[in-house]
């Protein structure tokens, strides 16, 4: 009695393990989905913000997750934000051109925004060749590209007509 | 399996709508050429929107036709590719280069417009 009593606890426990192991990689699989959203910031134009450090698990997530959003809002343009992420190498670098790469091969323009002066630095120094990008310092430069890629300019209104 | 390739007065329009062989590819290359010269087409529209697998004998098959059709004094617009092919693309190193793309059919036939206005 004692011993199937010691079993069933046995497996009561291992039944338990294996839920927080669930509960875990539920927990890290989401965590992962919320780190890369795509966001259609004007008709045509996505945008994907990146925070946080880039590895190569992420990378794929964040290139699976803007090639599924340019096909899905079809998209002309996608801005790649990259203002959080702290280190930018040769790694990195290189998911960007074949997020690139892939893009264009569907048919839409990705413009790199937020590109530190580390980062271009250091890209620099490990001759990175990112000249075929398109590249911006800020998001607001990139977003100004993005719009003159789709062929539309925002302008502030004319107030003197109004009134 | 043959594919239909459709004439819209200056331009083409074909939907590659099954997942080719290596044999209906070419025939497919062929016939595509034979359409150019024949309709004296000033572009053609490949949409592959329905392709679920382009593996790299497909790609170089479309990357050649692009280059193909761009002799014969016409141009190519590559439209429609899922995520997922090109991303297997990209992985596979068989990246679609000096072709022009767009994500629909409507953007492509707007491209194929600007490149023949370019041309002319």
């Amino acid at each position: 009695m004692i011993e199937e009593g010691g079993l069933i606890m046995e497996k009561e426990q291992t039944q338990g393990a294996a839920q927080v192991m669930d509960a875990r990689e539920q927990e890290s699989l989401s965590l992962i989905e919320l780190s890369t959203p795509a966001l259609k910031v004007w008709d045509e134009i996505v945008l994907v913000p990146i925070v946080g450090v880039v590895d190569t698990k992420r990378a794929q997530q964040i290139m699976e997750n803007l090639l599924k959003s340019i096909a899905e809002y079809e998209a002309r343009v996608a801005i790649l934000d990259v203002t959080g992420v702290p280190v930018i190498d040769t790694r990195v670098a290189h998911h960007i051109t074949k997020t690139v790469t892939a893009a264009r091969m569907m048919g839409a323009e990705v413009v790199i925004t937020g590109v530190s002066p580390e980062a271009a630095q250091t890209l620099t120094k490990l001759h990175v060749d990112l000249s075929s990008i398109s590249t911006r310092g800020t998001l607001r430069a990139g977003l100004k590209e993005a719009f003159a890629l789709i062929g539309s300019r925002v302008e502030p209104r004319d107030e003197g007509v109004d009134s | 399996m043959k594919i239909a390739i459709l004439k819209l007065r200056d331009i083409l329009l074909t939907s590659i709508h099954v997942d080719l062989t290596d044999e209906d590819a070419l025939e497919f290359q062929a016939d595509v050429l034979e359409m150019v010269k024949k309709t004296e087409a000033k572009g053609i529209v490949i949409d592959i929107t329905a392709m679920n697998v382009v593996d790299s004998f497909m790609a170089r098959i479309l990357n050649e036709t692009a280059s193909m059709v761009k002799t014969l004094g016409a141009e190519a617009v590559i439209c429609g590719m899922r995520p997922e092919v090109a991303l297997t693309l990209v992985e596979m190193g068989r990246e679609l280069t000096g072709v022009e793309t767009a994500v629909n059919l409507e953007q492509g036939v707007d491209k194929l417009r600007e490149l023949i206005k370019r041309r002319q």
